[in-house]
């Protein structure tokens, strides 16, 4: 059975879409080198509408009369106080735009004022090359690095130094253990309980945490925080799998990439990429469960660890709480072997 | 597309879901449709494919080896089959998969046109993102301003009875028209109308230069009078019009099925509607399809659909659940002590593993928990919506894997405490997940759902009697007696708080004699004189549900999970 993978690769080539939400301009070339925290898109998100009544504020009866009066086609900017329609007589009128703005259409006898909006900006996110550009929507970069791919982030991106926090990666993170050494870094530590640890985070400040679970009433604070935070594992008191420890304490001290923007919808993962003077290959994202392949389990029991896939088991499996479903024998790192269903399965690589 | 065809023999279903794609094969076995296999391979819309192709080709794939049938030549399916018996003659196509439409819906009054509007998006995967009716008193621009933030996919707009208001209708199709002006053109949203007929080519004039306008009957012809199916069906074609620019491959397949491919809430809404016109029944047929991310709830009586799509099921749609609930509303259903952070973790990280599967006790209790709790809070979103006091089924068709892959004991006390019905209801499981399919299968042949739902591909779990009585914990309201088809005979004393199963095998029948004493009623429906039942045994018997309605836990952890225990043990579960 083909099944999509949860990377954790010591090298890699990727390839990463930044695409803006509306049409706007792409401030970079084929070729441009970036890092993550450059703009390498923007676009002006609308602002506010306002609808002028020409036709009425004028007294002016057939719409094409009024339409005759507006001094401003769509498209022209207008300042505030501009008259943007006068009829003469004796006593002139005239309509003055009420704000900044531009002029976004004019419909039956109406004008329409958009006022400025706010500068969307997309920011590269990774280091490396810029290899494609759709022109007014977006572009390509690609690099090459160590990526490791969470389950779960609150939305922010950062880049840092990674350090590794002095508490044991299977203890609590608290606000005594946040020392001042790890200000303006990347960290990495085991779990957090209390809100209270991640306001001691941005108050130090560092500059994000990568952390292999947290409990789930956290969740909220989380989004919060003015840092990114990617879980590995996910929600409760789970053990980062060996693997991806492995991995990130090699790096230690190297740039580090936090992505924890994703998508549960479209299956996107946050992720962390660290930026290696190296030439890697792309990746399958995709694998099939077969003897030998490395998997972590998702949910209880043995969320969270990491294990060798021995064999699937033929037909259903029966479990102690009745339930009879396809299941796989795996040895855990501690040697112990266990048979869990194939769906709490992913596989890493 | 292929065009329907009665003479149609195999039939091949393919349902899209979040989390798994499905092929459901039916064919003609000694001039009968009979189910003969389906598979299920986790879905491929979503990264790292972004095409549904891959997943439905694993699936076939799954599904030739199992039935030694073969439908794909080159990766390609083989459609109509062939003399060689490769191949099959019809293909149909349902899909829940990706996230929920974003629907505005605009109207003249909030609880009429407006309501229906409302109505006819739940009918659907839908976000309701914006709702403007005639008593929206925000300034004609900031209404302008809160569509174009709604970003919708789709603008229904509804309004005036027939020959009634032309004028509102006209003001409202204004404001999509200045929404419209003000939106990028690679942004458009579709448009449905459907309000006052007379104003079709006002409404088609004013807006078709942006988007094409897709015009249905009336969805409220008179102030008392509600017309959903026609905008239903056109919503379900609007809704596959949308799907196929976000779900990758969805379009290659509109040449080769039957009928347009259709949202699965859609198609199971219909096989409920149908049941309930070949049902000679007061009550309401109802289905509930509880899936990943969507609860689906469809009730029908004499043809007439009331659907509803939740986003909250077992899956990613926890989140929408534990927003909308106390943890302790999940929690009461635990038959014994689980730490509050031990159940919340474990609800969250299955949002992030929708797929998974509970493996231990524990992590089954909380599911069975959560699922309770998802039915009854869709039962109560779909009383609000309608505004009746849907209480009494028959019968009750259940899909969903965490209700048909628990024990038959433990699904039937889920859906007794989470539906919570009232009268005689006979409760029907879809261990396959045929229902959907055979909803699009009807549209196709109308033989299929009517064959297929007389054989053993549903599970009767058995005829549940729920008493309504007033009296005090242990009284005893009523004696019973049932008769069996072997002539044997049984008593028993019916005590307000019993939960009871009467061993009535599967099949057979049995006659039910209850003799009240006290004031009770046994089915709001029926004639306040029944008391004989015939009744039909499923898996679970027959079961005597006089636990009273709404069910009330005892406030003490310690009664309240003993309480659970017995009512666990009573059924089996």
């Amino acid at each position: 059975m083909i099944t999509p993978v949860t990377h954790l690769l010591p090298l890699t080539h990727i390839r990463r879409d930044r695409m803006l939400p509306i049409k706007g301009r792409i401030l970079v070339n084929i070729g441009t080198a970036v890092g993550p925290n450059d703009i390498v898109a923007e676009a002006d998100q609308p602002g506010q509408h306002i609808v002028l009544d020409i036709r009425r504020m004028l007294n002016i009866h057939r719409i094409e009369d009024a339409h005759k009066q507006i001094r401003y086609k769509p498209g022209e900017k207008v300042e505030k106080g501009d008259i943007l329609a006068q009829v003469g007589g004796i006593i002139p009128r005239v309509v003055r735009a009420p704000a900044d703005g531009k002029v976004k259409g004019i419909y039956r006898g109406q004008l329409i004022l958009e006022t400025p909006g706010t500068k969307i900006e997309i920011f590269a996110g990774i280091s490396g090359k810029v290899t494609e550009i759709l022109p007014d929507r977006g572009l390509v970069i690609e690099g090459d690095g160590a990526l490791l791919q969470g389950v779960w982030g609150n939305g922010k991106t950062s880049v840092g130094m990674l350090l590794i926090s002095a508490t044991p990666i299977e203890d609590e993170l608290t606000r005594a253990t946040l020392d001042v050494s790890l200000r303006s870094a990347v960290v990495l530590a085991g779990h957090v309980t209390q809100a209270d640890t991640l306001a001691a985070a941005a108050e130090l400040p560092v500059r994000g945490l990568i952390l292999a679970s947290m409990t789930a009433d956290l969740i909220e604070t989380a989004k919060k925080m003015n840092y990114p935070i990617i879980l590995m594992e996910g929600f409760g008191r789970l053990p980062l799998n060996a693997a991806a420890y492995n991995l990130l304490t090699t790096n230690q001290k190297r740039d580090i990439v936090l992505n924890g923007m994703w998508d549960a919808d479209r299956n996107e993962k946050p992720d962390l990429f660290i930026p290696l003077p190296a030439q890697g290959e792309p990746a399958p994202d995709f694998a099939e469960f077969t003897t030998g392949k490395i998997v972590r389990v998702t949910v209880p029991p043995f969320a969270g660890h990491a294990a060798t896939l021995l064999n699937i088991r033929p037909g259903l499996t029966l479990f102690s709480n009745g339930l009879r479903v396809s299941a796989a024998d795996i040895q855990l790192e501690t040697n112990q072997i266990v048979t869990v269903p194939i769906a709490n399965l992913n596989v890493l690589e | 597309m292929n065009t329907p065809n009665a003479e149609v023999e195999s039939l091949l279903a393919i349902e899209i879901g979040t989390i798994h794609t499905r092929a459901l094969l039916f064919d003609l076995v000694d001039g009968q449709y009979r189910f003969l296999g389906a598979s299920r391979v986790p879905s491929s819309h979503s990264a790292p494919f972004y095409d549904i192709n891959e997943g439905i080709f694993q699936a076939l794939t799954q599904l030739q080896e199992m039935t030694a049938r073969f439908f794909l030549e080159n990766a390609r399916l083989i459609v109509p089959a062939r003399e060689d018996g490769t191949g099959i003659d019809s293909l149909v196509l349902t899909y829940t998969a990706g996230p929920g439409l974003r629907i505005a819906v605009l109207g003249l009054l909030e609880d009429v046109s407006l309501e229906s509007a409302r109505r006819l998006a739940s009918s659907t995967q839908s976000v309701l993102v914006e709702a403007i009716g005639l008593n929206d008193h925000r300034k004609h621009e900031m209404q302008v301003d809160a569509l174009l933030k709604a970003k919708p996919d789709l603008i229904v707009i509804a309004g005036g009875t027939e020959k009634g208001a032309t004028r509102s209708v006209a003001k409202v199709a204004d404001l999509v028209s200045l929404m419209l002006q003000l939106t990028p053109k690679d942004h458009y949203p579709e448009i449905m109308y459907v309000g006052n007929q007379a104003m079709q080519k006002h409404i088609s004039e004013a807006l078709s230069r942006y988007s094409e306008v897709q015009v249905a009957p009336n969805v409220r012809p008179s102030i008392d009078n509600e017309v959903l199916a026609p905008a239903q069906e056109m919503l379900s074609q609007t809704v596959t019009r949308i799907r196929n620019r976000h779900l990758g491959g969805l379009q290659a397949y509109s040449s080769l099925t039957s009928t347009p491919a259709a949202p699965s809430s859609h198609t199971f809404g219909r096989l409920v509607r149908y049941l309930s016109q070949i049902n000679d029944n007061q009550k309401h047929v109802l289905g509930v399809d509880l899936g990943a991310s969507y609860t689906t709830l469809a009730a029908a009586r004499e043809g007439k659909l009331e659907l509803s799509v939740y986003t909250a099921g077992v899956g990613a749609g926890l989140e929408r659940v534990l927003e909308l609930s106390d943890l302790q509303d999940i929690t009461r259903w635990l038959p014994y002590d689980i730490p509050d952070d031990l159940v919340r973790d474990y609800l969250y990280q299955k949002t992030l593993f929708p797929g998974s599967v509970p493996a231990t006790v524990d992590t089954l209790a909380i599911e069975q928990a959560v699922t309770r709790q998802i039915l009854a809070l869709a039962l109560k979103t779909h009383r609000a919506r309608y505004k009746n006091s849907l209480t009494a089924f028959e019968p009750v068709i259940v899909s969903g894997a965490t209700l048909t892959q628990a024990s038959p004991g433990a699904a039937l006390l889920m859906l007794l405490d989470g539906l919570q019905p009232v009268g005689t209801s006979t409760f029907v499981m879809d261990p396959y997940g045929l229902a959907t399919a055979l909803g699009a299968a009807a549209a196709v042949n109308t033989m299929i759902p009517v064959q297929v739902v007389e054989t053993s591909a549903l599970i009767n779990l058995g005829t549940v009697i729920s008493p309504l009585s007033t009296a005090r914990y242990g009284t005893s309201i009523m004696n019973l007696r049932i008769e069996y088809e072997s002539g044997e005979k049984a008593e028993h004393e019916i005590r307000q708080g019993n939960l009871i199963m009467l061993p009535v095998q599967p099949g057979q029948t049995a006659r039910i004699h209850l003799e009240p004493l006290r004031a009770i009623e046994i089915d709001p429906l029926q004639k306040s004189g029944t008391r004989s039942f015939k009744v039909i045994g499923g898996v679970c018997g027959t079961v005597i549900d006089a636990r009273g309605r709404p069910l009330e836990l005892p406030a003490d952890d310690v009664r309240r999970q003993d309480l659970l225990k017995k009512w666990a043990n009573s059924v089996g579960a």
